[in-house]
């Protein structure tokens, strides 16, 4: 047995401000959490935002909160690993309570794990398992062990376990002193909302008014602490407000009724609206920017169609102008990459001299283009439907007027969210934006990159195998710089050789704060990260 | 001899009023009891439409609930599973059925399939929002509607038809969702303030109360009084023709009594009966405003409802809203012989 990653010491280290304890924090939320506050059932950030403070940012591990891409410490305060990394034992905590006094044990993170990973299944009934349980592994099986210690069996190496355990959205909140009975006796779609939201996270919940409010208290008993030891968390709650319209929020903010915004597309300030904030607050606002999700174009290589030449392909993505969307599309925040946002350590430094990348270039890859469109005897053009969520339509036109250079007449299908989920995991339409997010961690894309039988909710659809070696591959790299290797030609070959997806440009998140509000920890991706705002203080005047 | 025959007349007259109320009274009552009988096919047909509506659309809420905003990748073994938990594999005649049932039963439809929450709650929270709402909404219509109307009609192509003309027909022609965002900015730019945000029932917060309500009232308002207005000018001017207005004139009575006591109860009738008509409007008028000035209603409930393909509480609130469609109508129906007493509901 060999210790796979050391265990930081902690993760308030560098904090060197003196907070002040106390104070009501308000901030918008976009929506009701959906599913019953379900973390098991939906990623929604309207959940999550609320949820990190509820039920903690993480699981066995988490985000540590200098840098996101580390692993750090959380439920369990140590993990070992066997040689081949097919087995992984945790131990927990011991003085982690639930919010109605229980203390938390391993059998508790068993049951949330089961749950999670196979579901519930009694007589009559049956509960389906979380929809992330892919990520959690090919669990084999799970035990409790003495010491407070749980271990889990995989069927295949995983060296890179943490990583993918450490996504914020695999929050435990299922409480099983509370949950499992019920569970048994057949009630086996309980959700968080059932049984109260008993969490372990910093705050528990004290009022929840269904479209107004959702009012969450200083957890006394909570674990974690700071730097010089100090109880966290510092406020006395928060108070999240549902705001759907981004405009009512701005005028909530801008006249101090909150002091924070909504995480959440369509709440993310554009460059325009924060100006208004900048000329209202003079000041006295600060703004949250974390790299989000890519706007691209994939396409569906299992109907037929032009779009099943590769020089088809290759010549859209020669064509398209990536860094005009920043400006006209994306409300002037954005970033030019293949994959992950610039500050994440797996996207390749060098993208930006890629052909395709290259702003530098682009009359010289526009006439390429059309050399390729000629040899793919495509010059006259062709029709090509492009599924379009009906909350982004500015994108899909972004994307029509482009490619119109290229004589292709983009035929913009747009989809409300109910068809939107069926029609982006189906084979029906020619191409897609594909899902918004994935994690920043290169072993989770297979399911938006991978094969289509293995993963339908892939971007592109299609069967290249090439692709499933490669992922194997990388699943297998026991160093990082192995993984960093192989991920590079994962990228390079889809986005540069095959071209199944071409992306166009990357959106940056832009949430404002007013200025009081302090010690606010800000992911530099992924706005589900770090919601438990355990070290956020309120310097009211 | 003639005093004699003028109290016979008197009685005559005194006994027809008589007969005429007993047998009106009893026709009402009939009347009300077809009515409500034919509520029961009607919510049956419109329940049956809306239920293969809500199945012929593209997309189901576990998928909604499974993709999360987008951001989360799944399986068809997942999906599946899900469908199964709650219900959808089951025949769609079953799950109509069974639907059905637990409308009747009390419990209005069962749960919602997204987050479980029991139906009867989710009215019980949200119907009050935009009764109220559309309470305020119709209050101020009617108390800015009628005087305009009348002065409008008054002052006919004179400046204060005029002015009310430009105000009626900006009414008319901004959406409301226009005139919300605008009304916001304004507040917002010219007072440095902002309604508040989390809305409280009137008996809990009164000012909190109106401070949240006026605005999205005032909005909802000003479109409906403004086709309200429109409608009670053209009858007042039509009215206001009449021979027995000019004979009226001709004895001498004033202005303001011709209107308020010969040409008002007239012209408000073609008015009732748009209001039945227009009460659909005013309701679905609350869904964008809803969302807009943060008020937990119905109407932001069925748009969320709708968008995560919530079966089980868009089909219940749609019935709910038909139910109360049928029941404005038949008050208004029944109103009309408060306004005219010859209309009669024997047929």
């Amino acid at each position: 047995m060999v210790v796979a990653h050391p265990t930081p010491s902690s993760n308030m280290g560098s904090l060197t401000y003196n907070p002040k304890k106390g104070g009501v924090l308000r901030l918008a939320n976009r929506g009701d959490p959906p599913a019953s506050f379900d973390t098991l059932r939906t990623s929604s950030i309207a959940l999550h935002h609320v949820g990190g403070g509820l039920f903690g940012s993480g699981n066995l591990v988490t985000r540590c909160r200098e840098n996101m891409y580390l692993v750090c410490p959380y439920v369990a305060r140590a993990w070992a690993t066997n040689n081949d990394f097919t087995e992984w034992i945790f131990t927990i905590r011991d003085d982690i309570q639930w919010h109605d006094g229980q203390a938390l044990v391993a059998e508790d993170v068993k049951f949330w794990l089961t749950l999670a990973k196979f579901g519930f299944v009694t007589e009559h009934k049956s509960r389906a398992p979380a929809y992330f349980r892919a990520d959690l592994g090919s669990i084999d099986s799970i035990e409790t062990l003495e010491g407070n210690r749980l271990k889990i069996r995989l069927t295949e190496r995983f060296p890179h376990y943490l990583d993918s355990l450490m996504n914020p959205r695999f929050k435990i909140a299922h409480p099983r002193h509370l949950m499992k009975e019920r569970m048994e006796a057949g009630d086996v779609s309980m959700a968080p909302l059932d049984v109260g939201l008993i969490g372990t996270g910093p705050f528990m919940l004290d009022n929840y008014s269904k479209g107004s409010t959702i009012s969450i208290r200083k957890f006394d008993n909570y674990w974690e602490r700071d730097a010089k030891a100090t109880n966290l968390p510092y406020l006395d709650g928060i108070d999240f407000i549902t705001v759907p319209d981004p405009s009512a929020m701005d005028a909530a903010l801008r006249t101090g009724r909150i002091d924070g915004g909504a995480r959440g597309e369509g709440h993310y300030l554009s460059l325009e609206r924060k100006q208004g904030y900048d000329r209202d607050l003079e000041g006295n606002v600060f703004y949250a920017k974390m790299q989000g999700g890519l706007f691209r174009m994939a396409f569906n290589v299992l109907k037929p169609g032009p779009w099943q030449d590769v020089r088809v392909r290759r010549a859209v993505s020669l064509y398209i102008d990536r860094e005009a969307a920043v400006p006209s599309v994306l409300g002037g925040f954005g970033y030019i990459s293949p994959t992950f946002g610039p500050s994440n350590p797996f996207t390749s430094s060098n993208f930006s001299t890629w052909s395709k990348f290259n702003p530098a270039k682009l009359l010289d890859n526009r006439i390429e283009a059309d050399k390729l469109m000629k040899q793919a005897g495509y010059e006259n053009g062709f029709s090509i439907g492009y599924l379009c969520r009906s909350r982004l339509v500015p994108r899909c036109e972004f994307l029509h007027s482009q490619l119109a250079g290229l004589n292709i007449d983009l035929n913009i299908q747009i989809v409300d969210e109910g068809e939107w989920n069926r029609g982006r995991v189906s084979l029906d339409y020619d191409s897609q934006p594909g899902a918004h997010f994935t994690p920043p961690l290169p072993e989770a894309t297979e399911s938006v990159f991978g094969v289509y039988s293995d993963n339908p909710d892939a971007y592109s659809k299609h069967e290249d195998k090439n692709i499933t070696k490669l992922y194997h591959s990388l699943k297998s790299a026991s160093t990082q710089a192995q993984r960093v290797s192989i991920w590079k030609q994962i990228e390079a070959y889809i986005v540069d050789d095959q071209a199944y997806v071409v992306p166009i440009a990357g959106t940056i998140q832009v949430v404002p704060y007013l200025g009081h509000v302090k010690g606010l920890v800000i992911p530099p991706e992924d706005g589900h990260t770090h919601t438990d705002f355990a070290t956020v203080w309120l310097n009211r005047p | 001899m003639a005093k004699s025959s003028l109290s016979l007349s008197i009685c005559i007259v005194a006994n027809a009023k008589y007969l005429l109320a007993i047998t009106n009274g009893v026709a009402v009552q009939k009347y009300l009891l077809i009515r409500l009988i034919l509520f029961i096919p009607t919510l049956l047909i419109a329940s049956v439409i809306i239920f293969f509506i809500m199945r012929i659309l593209p997309g189901d809420v576990v998928q909604v609930v499974l993709g999360g905003t987008g951001q989360s990748t799944y399986d068809s073994e997942q999906l599946e599973a899900l469908r199964e938990e709650l219900g959808l594999k089951e025949p769609l005649v079953v799950q109509y059925s069974s639907w059905i049932w637990q409308m009747v039963n009390g419990s209005f439809g069962g749960r919602s399939l997204e987050d479980r929450e029991e139906i009867s709650n989710l009215l019980a929270r949200q119907l009050p929002v935009t009764l109220l709402l559309t309470t305020y909404a119709l209050l101020f219509s009617f108390l800015v509607s009628l005087p305009m109307g009348v002065l409008a009609a008054s002052w006919h192509n004179r400046w204060p038809d005029y002015t009310i003309r430009f105000i009626t027909i900006s009414g008319q022609a901004i959406p409301s969702l226009c005139a919300a965002l605008l009304v916001i900015l304004l507040l917002l730019v010219i007072f440095d303030w902002s309604p508040p945000i989390v809305y409280t029932n009137p008996w809990t917060n009164p000012w909190n109360h109106f401070q949240i309500m006026i605005w999205p009232s005032v909005v909802l308002g000003w479109g409906y009084s403004s086709h309200l207005t429109r409608i009670a000018r053209s009858s007042m001017l039509d009215v206001l023709t009449q021979d027995y207005i000019r004979t009226a004139k001709g004895k001498g009575l004033g202005q303001s009594s011709i209107i308020i006591r010969h040409s008002l109860r007239n012209a408000l009738i073609p008015v009732f009966s748009v209001v039945g008509l227009q009460i659909g409007a005013i309701i679905s008028g609350t869904v964008i405003l809803e969302s807009i000035f943060l008020l937990p209603g119905i109407g932001r409930g069925i748009v969320h409802a709708v968008t995560v393909r919530d079966y089980s509480v868009i089909q219940s609130l749609a019935v709910v809203s038909v139910f109360l469609m049928l029941s404005v109508n038949l008050l208004i129906d029944l109103g009309y012989a408060i306004l005219n007493p010859q209309i009669s509901y024997e047929s």
